[in-house]
Protein backbone atom coordinates (compact mmCIF):
# COMPACT_ATOMS: atom_id res chain seq x y z
CA UNK A 1 0.00 0.00 0.00
CA UNK A 2 1.60 3.32 -1.31
CA UNK A 3 1.60 6.04 1.75
CA UNK A 4 -1.19 8.91 1.39
CA UNK A 5 0.55 12.01 0.35
CA UNK A 6 0.23 14.75 2.36
CA UNK A 7 -1.60 18.23 1.08
CA UNK A 8 0.98 21.13 1.40
CA UNK A 9 0.33 24.66 1.18
CA UNK A 10 0.88 27.56 -1.40
CA UNK A 11 2.68 28.75 1.88
CA UNK A 12 4.23 25.68 3.07
CA UNK A 13 5.62 25.32 -0.42
CA UNK A 14 7.26 28.55 -0.34
CA UNK A 15 8.69 27.93 2.77
CA UNK A 16 9.99 24.57 1.50
CA UNK A 17 11.69 26.49 -1.79
CA UNK A 18 13.71 28.91 0.87
CA UNK A 19 14.87 25.81 3.33
CA UNK A 20 16.27 24.37 0.20
CA UNK A 21 18.51 27.37 -1.08
CA UNK A 22 19.31 28.25 2.87
CA UNK A 23 20.20 24.32 2.54
CA UNK A 24 22.63 24.54 -0.28
CA UNK A 25 24.26 27.65 1.36
CA UNK A 26 21.83 30.52 0.16
CA UNK A 27 22.44 29.70 -3.45
CA UNK A 28 21.24 27.73 -5.72
CA UNK A 29 20.27 26.51 -8.94
CA UNK A 30 16.60 25.55 -10.05
CA UNK A 31 17.44 21.89 -10.71
CA UNK A 32 18.11 21.60 -6.80
CA UNK A 33 15.12 23.47 -5.79
CA UNK A 34 13.25 21.61 -8.63
CA UNK A 35 14.45 17.94 -6.48
CA UNK A 36 14.85 19.26 -3.05
CA UNK A 37 11.12 20.95 -2.85
CA UNK A 38 9.44 18.54 -4.87
CA UNK A 39 7.86 20.28 -7.54
CA UNK A 40 7.28 20.42 -11.19
CA UNK A 41 9.01 22.76 -13.52
CA UNK A 42 5.62 24.63 -14.61
CA UNK A 43 5.07 25.13 -10.56
CA UNK A 44 8.58 26.19 -9.66
CA UNK A 45 8.82 28.54 -11.99
CA UNK A 46 5.34 30.11 -10.71
CA UNK A 47 6.91 29.47 -7.35
CA UNK A 48 10.03 31.29 -7.66
CA UNK A 49 8.37 33.73 -9.19
CA UNK A 50 6.47 34.73 -6.32
CA UNK A 51 8.97 34.49 -4.22
CA UNK A 52 11.06 37.25 -6.77
CA UNK A 53 8.09 39.50 -6.18
CA UNK A 54 7.74 39.63 -2.64
CA UNK A 55 11.74 40.20 -2.68
CA UNK A 56 12.45 36.99 -0.49
CA UNK A 57 14.86 35.54 -3.33
CA UNK A 58 16.63 36.96 -6.47
CA UNK A 59 17.95 35.74 -9.14
CA UNK A 60 21.52 35.78 -10.28
CA UNK A 61 23.12 34.88 -13.68
CA UNK A 62 26.61 33.40 -13.81
CA UNK A 63 28.13 32.10 -16.64
CA UNK A 64 24.52 32.10 -18.44
CA UNK A 65 23.18 30.02 -15.90
CA UNK A 66 20.47 31.26 -13.63
CA UNK A 67 21.19 31.04 -9.69
CA UNK A 68 18.74 32.03 -6.94
CA UNK A 69 19.89 33.84 -3.41
CA UNK A 70 18.35 34.62 -0.49
CA UNK A 71 18.02 37.94 0.58
CA UNK A 72 18.13 39.89 3.58
CA UNK A 73 14.78 39.72 3.81
CA UNK A 74 14.54 36.21 2.94
CA UNK A 75 16.88 35.95 5.60
CA UNK A 76 15.23 37.33 8.35
CA UNK A 77 11.50 35.15 6.75
CA UNK A 78 13.05 32.27 7.57
CA UNK A 79 14.38 33.14 11.46
CA UNK A 80 11.11 34.32 11.66
CA UNK A 81 8.95 31.06 10.43
CA UNK A 82 11.78 29.02 12.95
CA UNK A 83 10.16 30.87 15.99
CA UNK A 84 6.61 30.07 15.00
CA UNK A 85 7.60 26.44 14.11
CA UNK A 86 8.78 26.43 17.43
CA UNK A 87 5.65 28.10 18.99
CA UNK A 88 3.23 25.89 16.68
CA UNK A 89 4.87 22.60 17.98
CA UNK A 90 5.01 23.36 21.70
CA UNK A 91 1.22 23.27 21.25
CA UNK A 92 1.39 19.67 18.95
CA UNK A 93 0.74 21.38 15.63
CA UNK A 94 2.57 20.95 12.69
CA UNK A 95 3.87 23.69 10.18
CA UNK B 1 -3.91 46.24 53.17
CA UNK B 2 -7.48 44.53 53.16
CA UNK B 3 -8.13 46.36 49.52
CA UNK B 4 -4.88 44.68 47.85
CA UNK B 5 -5.71 41.56 49.30
CA UNK B 6 -9.61 41.77 48.00
CA UNK B 7 -8.44 43.27 44.33
CA UNK B 8 -5.05 40.44 44.40
CA UNK B 9 -7.89 38.29 42.31
CA UNK B 10 -8.63 40.96 39.66
CA UNK B 11 -5.08 41.77 39.34
CA UNK B 12 -4.44 38.43 38.68
CA UNK B 13 -7.11 37.79 36.34
CA UNK B 14 -5.95 40.98 34.28
CA UNK B 15 -2.24 39.89 34.09
CA UNK B 16 -3.46 36.53 32.58
CA UNK B 17 -5.96 38.37 30.12
CA UNK B 18 -2.98 40.61 29.12
CA UNK B 19 -1.03 37.55 28.64
CA UNK B 20 -3.56 35.55 27.05
CA UNK B 21 -3.27 38.71 24.29
CA UNK B 22 -0.19 38.39 23.56
CA UNK B 23 -0.31 34.65 23.10
CA UNK B 24 -3.42 35.54 20.26
CA UNK B 25 -1.35 37.66 18.87
CA UNK B 26 2.14 35.24 17.65
CA UNK B 27 -0.50 32.62 17.11
CA UNK B 28 -2.26 35.00 14.58
CA UNK B 29 1.41 36.36 13.58
CA UNK B 30 2.16 32.64 12.80
CA UNK B 31 -0.90 31.75 11.35
CA UNK B 32 -0.46 34.67 8.34
CA UNK B 33 3.21 33.12 7.67
CA UNK B 34 2.47 29.82 7.57
CA UNK B 35 -1.63 29.78 6.86
CA UNK B 36 -1.30 26.84 9.78
CA UNK B 37 -5.00 26.23 10.63
CA UNK B 38 -4.61 25.38 13.77
CA UNK B 39 -2.81 28.49 14.31
CA UNK B 40 -5.84 30.68 13.47
CA UNK B 41 -7.96 28.41 16.08
CA UNK B 42 -5.60 28.93 19.04
CA UNK B 43 -5.61 32.56 18.16
CA UNK B 44 -9.31 32.68 18.34
CA UNK B 45 -8.98 30.32 21.70
CA UNK B 46 -7.09 33.00 23.56
CA UNK B 47 -8.66 36.24 22.74
CA UNK B 48 -12.02 34.80 23.29
CA UNK B 49 -10.10 33.85 26.44
CA UNK B 50 -8.75 36.75 27.14
CA UNK B 51 -11.66 38.99 26.55
CA UNK B 52 -13.71 36.79 28.78
CA UNK B 53 -11.10 37.55 31.50
CA UNK B 54 -11.09 41.15 30.65
CA UNK B 55 -15.12 41.18 30.96
CA UNK B 56 -14.93 39.43 34.29
CA UNK B 57 -12.76 42.23 35.58
CA UNK B 58 -14.68 45.16 34.26
CA UNK B 59 -17.78 43.29 35.74
CA UNK B 60 -16.19 42.93 38.85
CA UNK B 61 -14.97 46.70 39.27
CA UNK B 62 -18.43 47.71 38.11
CA UNK B 63 -20.41 45.65 40.51
CA UNK B 64 -17.83 46.76 43.44
CA UNK B 65 -18.20 50.23 42.69
CA UNK B 66 -22.39 49.87 42.77
CA UNK B 67 -22.03 48.32 46.04
CA UNK B 68 -20.01 51.01 47.82
CA UNK B 69 -22.11 53.58 46.29
CA UNK B 70 -25.46 51.52 46.53
CA UNK B 71 -24.69 50.34 50.01
CA UNK B 72 -25.61 47.00 48.81
CA UNK B 73 -25.96 44.42 45.77
CA UNK B 74 -29.74 45.56 44.10
CA UNK B 75 -31.62 42.82 42.47
CA UNK B 76 -30.87 44.33 39.34
CA UNK B 77 -27.39 44.82 39.64
CA UNK B 78 -27.49 40.64 41.11
CA UNK B 79 -29.15 40.11 37.82
CA UNK B 80 -26.99 41.60 35.64
CA UNK B 81 -23.61 40.25 37.52
CA UNK B 82 -25.46 36.44 37.07
CA UNK B 83 -25.69 37.26 32.65
CA UNK B 84 -22.03 38.42 32.98
CA UNK B 85 -21.18 35.00 34.61
CA UNK B 86 -22.75 33.56 32.08
CA UNK B 87 -21.19 35.22 29.37
CA UNK B 88 -17.95 34.95 30.94
CA UNK B 89 -18.43 31.29 31.44
CA UNK B 90 -19.90 30.80 27.63
CA UNK B 91 -16.85 32.51 26.34
CA UNK B 92 -14.38 30.48 28.13
CA UNK B 93 -16.28 27.41 27.28
CA UNK B 94 -15.59 28.54 23.14
CA UNK B 95 -12.22 29.10 24.04
CA UNK B 96 -11.47 25.71 25.61
CA UNK B 97 -13.78 24.33 22.98
CA UNK B 98 -11.31 26.22 20.39
CA UNK B 99 -8.43 24.62 21.80
CA UNK B 100 -10.33 21.02 22.16
CA UNK B 101 -10.70 21.12 18.22
CA UNK B 102 -7.27 22.18 17.90
CA UNK B 103 -5.80 19.44 19.31
CA UNK B 104 -8.41 17.00 17.63
CA UNK B 105 -7.59 18.44 14.40
CA UNK B 106 -3.64 17.06 15.01
CA UNK B 107 -4.89 13.34 16.40
CA UNK B 108 -5.88 11.68 13.37
CA UNK B 109 -7.00 8.43 14.07
CA UNK B 110 -10.42 7.68 14.43
CA UNK B 111 -10.07 6.49 17.88
CA UNK B 112 -9.12 9.61 19.40
CA UNK B 113 -11.64 11.89 17.56
CA UNK B 114 -14.40 9.28 18.17
CA UNK B 115 -13.33 9.62 22.44
CA UNK B 116 -13.69 13.87 22.17
CA UNK B 117 -16.89 13.63 20.85
CA UNK B 118 -19.27 13.71 23.73
CA UNK B 119 -17.25 16.60 25.49
CA UNK B 120 -18.96 18.67 22.57
CA UNK B 121 -22.51 17.37 23.66
CA UNK B 122 -21.67 18.55 27.16
CA UNK B 123 -21.66 22.03 26.15
CA UNK B 124 -24.78 22.82 26.48
CA UNK B 125 -25.01 21.16 30.14
CA UNK B 126 -25.95 23.75 33.00
CA UNK B 127 -23.00 22.78 35.32
CA UNK B 128 -20.73 25.40 32.84
CA UNK B 129 -17.79 25.18 35.00
CA UNK B 130 -17.78 21.48 34.78
CA UNK B 131 -18.24 21.55 31.33
CA UNK B 132 -14.65 24.08 31.44
CA UNK B 133 -12.98 21.90 33.83
CA UNK B 134 -13.57 18.54 31.12
CA UNK B 135 -12.92 20.12 28.58
CA UNK B 136 -9.48 21.83 29.54
CA UNK B 137 -8.64 18.42 31.09
CA UNK B 138 -8.67 17.13 27.52
CA UNK B 139 -6.89 20.02 26.43
CA UNK B 140 -3.84 18.92 29.11
CA UNK B 141 -3.96 15.50 28.49
CA UNK B 142 -3.46 16.31 24.87
CA UNK B 143 -0.71 18.40 25.65
CA UNK B 144 0.87 15.79 27.90
CA UNK B 145 1.02 13.17 25.08
CA UNK B 146 2.05 16.07 22.72
CA UNK B 147 5.11 16.09 25.07
CA UNK B 148 5.97 12.53 25.03
CA UNK B 149 6.53 12.75 21.73
CA UNK B 150 8.53 16.29 21.72
CA UNK B 151 10.15 16.16 25.00
CA UNK B 152 11.40 19.73 24.42
CA UNK B 153 11.33 22.53 27.41
CA UNK B 154 8.85 24.78 25.25
CA UNK B 155 6.14 21.20 25.33
CA UNK B 156 6.49 21.22 28.70
CA UNK B 157 6.08 24.59 29.49
CA UNK B 158 2.85 24.54 27.09
CA UNK B 159 1.85 21.22 29.36
CA UNK B 160 2.01 23.34 32.55
CA UNK B 161 0.30 26.27 31.46
CA UNK B 162 -2.40 23.90 30.56
CA UNK B 163 -2.31 21.63 33.68
CA UNK B 164 -2.39 25.06 35.95
CA UNK B 165 -5.20 26.33 34.30
CA UNK B 166 -6.93 22.71 34.29
CA UNK B 167 -6.38 23.09 38.44
CA UNK B 168 -7.29 26.34 38.49
CA UNK B 169 -10.95 25.63 37.07
CA UNK B 170 -11.19 22.61 39.73
CA UNK B 171 -10.37 25.27 42.61
CA UNK B 172 -12.90 27.58 41.26
CA UNK B 173 -15.75 24.49 40.91
CA UNK B 174 -15.23 23.75 45.03
CA UNK B 175 -15.78 27.78 45.66
CA UNK B 176 -19.11 26.35 46.80
CA UNK B 177 -17.50 24.49 49.58
CA UNK B 178 -14.41 27.13 49.97
CA UNK B 179 -14.38 30.56 49.36
CA UNK B 180 -10.77 30.73 50.09
CA UNK B 181 -10.03 28.45 46.84
CA UNK B 182 -11.18 31.13 45.05
CA UNK B 183 -7.84 33.21 45.65
CA UNK B 184 -5.58 29.50 44.71
CA UNK B 185 -7.47 29.44 41.55
CA UNK B 186 -6.39 32.75 40.21
CA UNK B 187 -3.05 32.38 41.34
CA UNK B 188 -3.21 28.66 39.69
CA UNK B 189 -4.63 30.38 36.49
CA UNK B 190 -1.83 33.29 36.79
CA UNK B 191 0.97 30.65 37.07
CA UNK B 192 -0.59 28.91 34.13
CA UNK B 193 -0.60 31.91 31.77
CA UNK B 194 2.93 33.08 32.81
CA UNK B 195 4.47 29.30 31.88
CA UNK B 196 2.33 30.02 28.42
CA UNK B 197 4.16 33.45 28.23
CA UNK B 198 7.91 31.98 29.41
CA UNK B 199 7.49 29.82 26.82
CA UNK B 200 6.67 32.54 24.00
CA UNK B 201 9.52 34.33 25.18
CA UNK B 202 11.58 31.17 24.45
CA UNK B 203 10.12 30.32 21.04
CA UNK B 204 10.43 33.72 20.01
CA UNK B 205 14.09 34.80 21.41
CA UNK B 206 16.38 32.04 20.59
CA UNK B 207 17.27 31.74 17.33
Amino acid sequence: MTPKKEYRSKARINIDILRVIKREGGKCGPTRILYGANLSHDRLIRYLTQLKELQLIAEVKENDKAFYVLTDKGKQFLNELSRIERFADAFGITL
Amino acid sequence: MFALLALSPLLMEFVSAVISFVIGYYALKGYRVSSEKGLLLLHYGFVVLGVSMVLRVITTFYVIALVRELGSLKPAVAAALAFASLIYSVAQLIAYGLFTVNYTRQAKTPVQIAAVAPFFLLRYNTYLELVAVVLLGYVAVQSIINLAMKRNTAAFLVTSGFSFMFLSHLFFLFTIVEEALYLTGQLTQLIGFLCLLVMLTRVSTTK
